[in-house]
Order: C-alpha cells, then sequence, then structure tokens
C-alpha cells in the first residue's frame, strides 16, 4: 500500500446548496500521480475528537490536469462525520492527505458505445467519464436523475459536454427513469455505468439482467458508510489481540484503532482489498458490501472489515 | 499425445443455449450445421435466428433440416456470403443478443473477431469446433495463412519454408503460428506426422 500524499486545499465553491466544490493541489506543488476517468481517492481527515475519517470520492476533474484533483461532496444529514467535517470545518488553505487514485469504475475504452447513468451526487464520475468519451469521440449518453432543479449539481458542466446527448430527470417534478424502456433497445455492444444511491443502482443493474444484458457490459460504482450495528468483539488470531467494536465504530477503524495494519483501499465495500477469512463467529455476520458474492457470503467464512460486522458476540478473524 | 501448455490454444464445449439471452443468433458453416440442429432441439422461448453456409466438401449439408428447425432461416453458398450477412444482423442487435457459433475454428474466429468489432464480449459469445481438426497456419515471416494444414510441418504456401506448427492460436488472425522449423540448424527437419487429419 502505497503511502498518502500530503495536499492543500486550493480552492472551495459551493455547487449547488449542500454540495461543495474542493480543488486538491500537493503541499509541494509537484504534479500529482495521473489517473484514468472513473479513479477515486480516500481522503482522510481528523475530527475535533481526534478521530479519523476516511471516506472515497470520485475524481471529478479533467485527467489531464495534474496540478489538482477535483472532487465533489454532498452534505449527508446522517453522515458519520466525514462530509459534515469537510462541509463545516475545512477551509481553503487546510492540509490535508489522500490516497493515491484507485479506479474501480473505468470505462470500457474499446466499447462501442457507451450509456452513462447518473443519481444525484452519483454523477462525478460519470462527469470524468462523459469528458473522456468526448475526447475518444465514442457514441455515448448521459442519463441524470435529481431531486430538484436546486440540486442539479453539475448539470451545467454535463450539457456542455454532452450537449443533446444529456437526458435530465427531475424527480420533483414527477421525471423518473424508464430503465426498462431505456434498456431494451440499447445496440448491441453498449457498455452500461450507473453510479449513484443503492436503489437507482440496483434498480438499474436488475433491469439491465432481465433484458439479457451481459454481465461483462455492466459496471457501477457505489461507496457505502459503515452502517451502525451494535457493539461486539473481534479476536484477531494471528496478531493475538481482542478488540472491543463500539456501535458507532466501523471494524475496520477498531482493528486500527488497536494498532493492527488490515489491507484496506476504498473502504466503502467496494474495492475487496478488505476481504478476511472469518475463523469463527458467535453470532450472524451483516454483510454490507458490494463486493462478496451471494455464495460467499452464505458461507460465513469471509467478511469486510470496512462496512460489514457482526451481530452477535465475538468474531474471530484470520488477522 | 502431448497435453498442451500454451494457453492460447482454444478449447471448445458442445454449444447450449445461455438462458440470459433474450435473442439468439446461431452461425455455422459445414459440420457446424449439425450442432445447430442438435441446440435447435430443445429452443428457448425467444427470437432464433439461424444463418448457415453449407460446404461442397463436407458429406452433407444441413441447410433443408435447418430451414424447417428454425423460421428465421438464410442459407448461404460460401462462407463469405454468410460473413457478409452476419455482419448485417450483429450491426442491427440489441443488447441482450447472444452469438452462437459453429463449423471450422478458422469459421468460428474469424466470425468471433467481426462480432468484437461490434462490441460483443467473451460471454456473449459460444463456438463449437466441428469437422475436420486442420490447422490454418500463420507464417511469423511472410505473414501468409496456409488454410487446412493437416501435418506437424507444412511447407508455407507464400515462402517455401518449412514452417513448424505450434499450439500458440491467434483469435485475432484465427490461426495458429508457424514459424521456420529448421532456422537455428538448416536442414534439420522432423519426421512428417499427421497429427490435425
Amino acid at each position: 500500500m502505497s503511502a498518502e500524499i500530503p495536499v492543500l486545499v486550493r480552492e472551495i465553491s459551493e455547487v449547488v446548496p449542500g454540495v461543495r466544490q474542493f480543488a486538491l493541489a500537493r503541499s509541494d506543488a509537484a504534479p500529482l500521480p495521473s489517473y484514468s476517468a472513473g479513479s477515486h481517492v480516500v481522503v482522510t481527515l481528523r475530527g475535533p475528537d481526534q478521530r479519523l475519517h476516511r471516506n472515497a470520492y470520485s475524481l471529478m476533474g479533467d485527467p489531464l490536469e495534474r496540478d489538482c484533483y477535483r472532487i465533489a461532496v454532498r452534505r449527508h444529514a446522517q453522515s458519520r462525520g466525514g462530509s459534515r467535517l469537510l462541509h463545516d470545518s475545512v477551509q481553503a488553505g487546510a492540509r490535508l492527505a489522500i490516497s493515491h487514485p484507485l479506479n474501480l469504475f473505468p470505462l470500457a475504452r474499446l466499447g462501442r458505445r457507451h450509456l452513462l447513468i447518473a443519481g444525484g451526487i452519483g454523477v462525478t464520475p460519470i462527469l470524468a467519464h462523459a469528458r473522456d468519451l468526448v475526447r475518444l469521440g465514442a457514441p455515448f449518453e448521459v442519463h441524470y436523475a435529481y431531486r430538484s432543479p436546486e440540486q442539479s449539481a453539475f448539470a451545467d458542466v454535463l450539457e456542455a459536454l454532452a450537449g443533446q446527448r444529456l437526458h435530465r430527470y427531475c424527480s420533483a417534478r414527477g421525471e423518473r427513469i424508464d430503465q426498462t424502456a431505456l434498456l431494451a433497445d440499447q445496440p448491441l455492444g453498449t457498455h452500461l455505468y450507473v453510479c449513484g444511491p443503492g436503489p437507482l443502482i440496483d434498480g438499474v443493474r436488475a433491469a439491465a439482467r432481465a433484458l439479457g444484458w451481459s454481465a461483462s457490459h455492466i459496471h457501477s460504482e457505489q461507496f457505502l458508510a459503515p452502517p451502525p450495528g451494535s457493539a461486539f468483539e473481534a479476536m484477531l488470531a494471528r496478531s493475538g489481540k481482542t478488540v472491543a467494536v463500539a456501535p458507532e465504530t466501523s471494524l475496520l477503524e477498531a482493528i486500527e484503532q488497536a494498532g493492527v495494519i488490515a489491507p484496506q483501499s476504498c473502504r466503502g465495500g467496494a474495492c475487496g482489498q478488505c476481504e478476511t477469512e472469518v475463523l469463527e463467529a458467535e453470532g450472524r455476520i451483516e454483510h454490507h458490501d458490494v463486493f462478496l458474492s451471494a455464495a460467499e457470503r452464505a458461507s460465513g467464512r469471509k467478511i469486510m472489515l470496512c462496512v460489514s460486522r457482526l451481530q452477535g458476540r465475538r468474531i474471530v478473524l484470520n488477522l | 499425445m502431448t497435453l498442451s501448455i500454451i494457453r492460447s490454444k482454444p478449447s471448445y464445449a458442445p454449444l447450449a443455449w445461455d438462458a440470459e439471452g433474450r435473442t439468439h443468433l446461431l452461425a455455422a458453416h459445414g459440420d457446424g450445421g449439425e450442432a445447430l440442429l442438435r441446440l435447435l432441439a430443445a429452443p428457448p422461448r425467444a427470437p432464433i435466428v439461424v444463418r448457415y453456409a453449407s460446404d461442397p466438401l463436407d458429406a452433407s449439408d444441413r441447410s433443408a433440416l435447418l430451414a424447417l428447425a428454425a423460421p428465421d432461416y438464410q442459407g448461404f453458398d460460401t462462407i463469405a456470403a454468410l460473413l457478409d450477412d452476419l455482419r448485417v444482423d450483429l450491426d442491427g442487435g440489441r443488447m441482450g443478443m447472444r452469438l452462437y457459433l459453429a463449423g471450422s475454428e478458422r469459421f468460428v474466429w474469424t466470425a468471433s473477431r467481426m462480432a468484437a468489432g461490434f462490441g460483443l464480449c467473451a460471454d456473449e459469445i459460444r463456438r463449437e469446433h466441428c469437422g475436420s481438426p486442420a490447422r490454418a497456419v500463420y507464417c511469423v515471416h511472410c505473414k501468409t495463412i496456409a488454410p487446412e494444414v493437416r501435418t506437424n510441418v507444412v511447407t508455407c504456401p507464400g515462402c517455401t519454408r518449412p514452417l513448424m506448427v505450434r499450439d500458440h492460436y491467434s483469435a485475432r488472425l484465427a490461426a495458429y503460428m508457424g514459424f521456420q522449423v529448421d532456422a537455428e540448424l538448416p536442414g534439420t527437419v522432423p519426421a512428417i506426422e499427421s497429427p490435425y487429419a
């Protein structure tokens, strides 16, 4: 795992109420690592209570622009603290640390045609995709669903990129993406990309599968915040440590606080890095990730430390 | 016979329906017609399109049987005519389609390559190799492709070099690689056998 990159918040702008864009540049002004459209970084910041918050955000700027990364953050009302902290406490000039970019949501660059679907703040990686597709000269369409005109962040940017190829859906006006109609009549070789709230992703994926879309043409990304649960105990078999996991703390955070280094990357249940073997579980594993297959979940032998937890007394991990 | 450790050598399974597909495009050449007939014996309830080119060299022509088995059937006299039609079918195809190919190795991979050009991925194409195990061999020196090679060493029809027929397969070229067998020790050519007869 490569070291974190120290960055400076160069600029903050309010895109729409509740959504802020942050431009992050290296503290030493050197160019940032190159990345491809669809990549994200994990931003680390320390709360007033000294607690570390780490959240994944898609890079929405231009990959050719290496002097800064751009992320957009929506302030979540029920935030565990990360987005609230970024909105309320981080000012221009603040110092943060970010991970190296990682792409779990790349474009199928050889694809014949591309259908992009974004819901709400899920528009951020789709912006990068659209920019790349314009450069590639590949045929594409964007379908962007948002709650109200006031919450249509970056619709103007998409409009400039996609023009007539942008289709907007405002749920406050009763507009919905007719998923079945949209997906039933797409030319062979079309790739589908969807990013947004869980129900949108699940709905689009299920509609595509029901219409015979093959898995290789369906791409989605969703980062989850670790949901709270009840307290339990994790015994780390190889480290010989026992960790108490509080209701509001994730298993991964509790392990890290105990000084044990666990594999991790996106911290949002998507990348698969923190997959860990379960040796024993007194209770039921609450799987929250979008990585493990149904069969892997059912086996009870694997857990994703970042978002999943135990409903029960004690779990023993091969860690 | 030694097992090949070369991973590019294709392996095949008998064609079977992909239950997730919403429409099915079937194309075969020569003996591949037999594989389509087997498939069509238990068709799914979905639109099925069948395209077939008979081969005058093959013992039996399945066009009549295939025409009976599939309402949307079209027959062709040559692979070239079949591929021209396939191009039109693929161009107008919609997501949810699956492609099934049966016949000579050269045919199924030439058609696969065309399908890839229309954006199909590996999980949307199924292939069955039927009939002769003869190999198309690509000369890595002069880039000529020798069709229907049945021996372990073949004289390149383009440059007359004696070519060793390898298991290394190029899906892009739809041919096995052949290289000059005596390049390092001129005149040293192994005994000629017919493993692909």
